[in-house]
């Protein structure tokens, strides 16, 4: 070993990313003075849980810290684009029993893109997965959802959520004005996830399977007469996800899902719903499928721009049998029902009130009540 | 996970919460909200295409009190409520005797158009044929943006920005502005008093 390398392993590592941000904000200081280039911008949200729920995943009561959302989107030319979303956060599902509440830095999004036009913009990097709305429209900032939480099944991988919200790879997206509307488009293929300790990993360090995974969504979007704003759309992904715990790999499942998509804005209503099915199989012994679905319906009014009462349905009927189910720690059946409302305090701040029902009995789980305080801001 | 690694975690997290929040504060000490510089807004140079397609400029309400705003109309939390403070303000306006057009200008071309905007106002009942809503080219939007200090930013698919009325008066200069710390302001209240009787001509702009 050199002097050198013995140096280095001295340097503690927490300096490395504390240099970085540091960099990246003395750059931004400077760059706000002269106007043009990179300005940061962020969110950062806290919340009050109340839970009947016992020994479960999130089942603490209690006031709970959600992020800190650091993001950047730098102009480099009128054809690049780069975007970044660095979240500090706070792990709060984990197995029962175990240690919670550790923050943790992730860089949640890192895409560079060109704009070939607007049919087309292609980006790499680790982008959100082009499926369904939710998962592309809100991000990880709180402030501009409407309800504390993101449905349960969409939950990202490590709050629980059942569907890869980040890929690693290649995204072309684009849309084109086609008769009264117009439609939209996303292809993406990137390294295969893969489930270690309970929890969706999309590889960001490379793609130790050399699984690949694809998908697309297509919609079309309604411009003008009465459906003006009706964004609807089909959307599917496939790929081979494997199952490691503690470092030994106990499964492998084919997971295939299709499934459709709306987003509506009459007037001051937002309604909103997204179906997937799955159809998975235990890859390479032609065993049986195993079909699982997972829905929500939405509706939102929002009264004078501030008040904005709302209510959810979600549903995931999950197999038990499937591969893929049995060993996320989000990977169980539910039923929840969910009403809240927003307020916007300013334009920066909402506070967000919402109380659920939600019933896990059908793969052995808790029926029980849940009810969240949040206040969310953006700056 | 080992102990070492959730160590590391922590101060990985700790060390960039604290970076994180140095940084939004010298980014709020640099930053000092711009006051807008334009003498006269009916001077601007810039082409608009209305809601009902037709060409427009701000001269064209030269000698017209107008009250000026940015939106887009797919936006819902901010935009509402500033437009509801329009409506508002203009019926104050009213009762004042005071005739005040209003301007919408949209902040983003790529959503918006004549076919949006009408959409929009039969949507939210806005149909006085004393409010406009304008969009431009994206260069003109951002020009006018900065030239009257309407900042904004983009969260992907969200536009997004603050709460802002400009009150303009017939001579093209901005007579008072509205943000969100003086959003319950009453433009016209002082000139209420003068109103009362329905003959004075001096409410008239």
């Amino acid at each position: 070993m050199t002097k050198r390398t013995v140096a280095l392993e001295r340097v503690p590592q927490w300096i490395v990313p504390t240099l970085w941000l540091l960099g990246l904000i003395v750059i931004s200081v400077q760059a706000r003075a002269d106007i043009e280039g990179l300005v940061i911008h962020g969110f950062a949200s806290v919340y009050y849980t109340d839970t009947t729920q016992q020994n479960a995943p999130t089942g603490n009561t209690g006031f709970k810290l959600d992020n800190l959302d650091l993001y950047i989107a730098p102009s480099l030319t009128d054809r690049i684009r780069a975007l970044m979303e660095d979240v500090v956060e706070f792990d709060d599902w984990t197995k029962p029993g175990s240690d919670n509440g550790q923050p943790a830095v992730d860089i949640e999004r890192l895409q560079i893109g060109y704009l070939f036009s607007d049919d087309l913009t292609v980006w790499m990097g680790r982008f959100h997965t082009p499926y369904g709305y939710w998962n592309t429209a809100y991000h990880h900032g709180a402030q501009l959802q409407p309800t504390v939480m993101r449905p349960q099944f969409l939950g990202f991988e490590d709050h629980g959520g059942i569907l890869p919200a980040h890929t690693n790879g290649i995204w072309a997206t684009g849309r084109r004005d086609i008769g009264p509307g117009r439609f939209t488009y996303d292809a993406y293929l990137g390294n295969g996830s893969r489930i270690l300790d309970g929890v969706i990993d999309m590889q960001n360090a490379g793609n130790a399977d050399s699984h690949t995974a694809f998908g697309a969504r297509l919609g079309y979007e309604f411009l003008g007469g009465a459906l003006d704003s009706l964004w609807v759309g089909a959307h599917g992904f496939s790929e081979q996800i494997d199952n490691f715990i503690s470092g030994v790999r106990t499964a492998q499942t084919d997971v295939k899902v299709i499934g459709a998509f709306g987003h509506w804005t009459p007037g001051d209503w937002e309604l909103m719903s997204e179906y997937y099915r799955f159809d998975n199989k235990a890859h390479g012994t032609g065993g049986p499928s195993h079909e699982s679905s997972a829905f929500y319906v939405e509706a939102d009014y929002i009264f004078f721009g501030l008040i904005t009462p709302l209510a959810r349905f979600e549903q995931d009927t999950l197999s038990q049998d499937d591969g893929y189910f049995q060993y996320l720690l989000g990977g169980k059946s539910y039923k929840r029902s969910l009403v809240g409302v927003r307020y916007d305090l300013t334009p920066q701040t909402a506070i967000k009130i919402d109380a659920n029902h939600t019933d896990m009995k059908r793969d052995g789980g808790q029926s029980y009540n849940e009810a969240h305080v949040q206040v969310a801001i953006r700056f | 996970m080992s102990g070492p690694c959730k160590a590391n975690r922590s101060r990985y997290a700790v060390a960039g919460m604290v970076c994180l929040l140095l940084g939004v504060a010298g980014l709020q000490s640099t930053a000092p909200a711009a006051e807008p510089t334009v003498a006269n807004l009916y001077e601007l140079p810039f082409d608009w295409q209305d809601e009902h397609g037709e060409l427009a400029r701000l001269g064209q309400w030269q000698g017209h009190t107008l009250m000026l705003t940015m939106a887009y109309s797919i936006c819902r939390e901010v935009c509402s409520y500033t437009l509801h403070r329009l409506e508002q303000l203009q019926q104050s306006a009213a009762s004042a005797g005071l005739a005040v057009d209003i301007v919408v200008v949209s902040y983003d071309p790529s959503v918006d158009g004549p076919g949006s905007w009408l959409i929009y106002r039969r949507r939210h009942h806005l149909l006085r044929t004393d409010w406009h809503f304008l969009t431009g080219s994206d260069a003109v939007t951002k020009q006018f943006a900065a030239a009257l200090d309407f900042p904004s930013w983009l969260y992907d698919e969200h536009r997004v920005h603050d709460f802002k009325i400009l009150l303009i008066n017939p001579a093209g200069e901005i007579a008072s502005t509205l943000t969100w710390a003086n959003r319950n302001e009453d433009f016209f209240a002082k000139a209420a008093p003068r109103c009362r009787h329905p003959d004075n001509g001096s409410c008239r702009s």
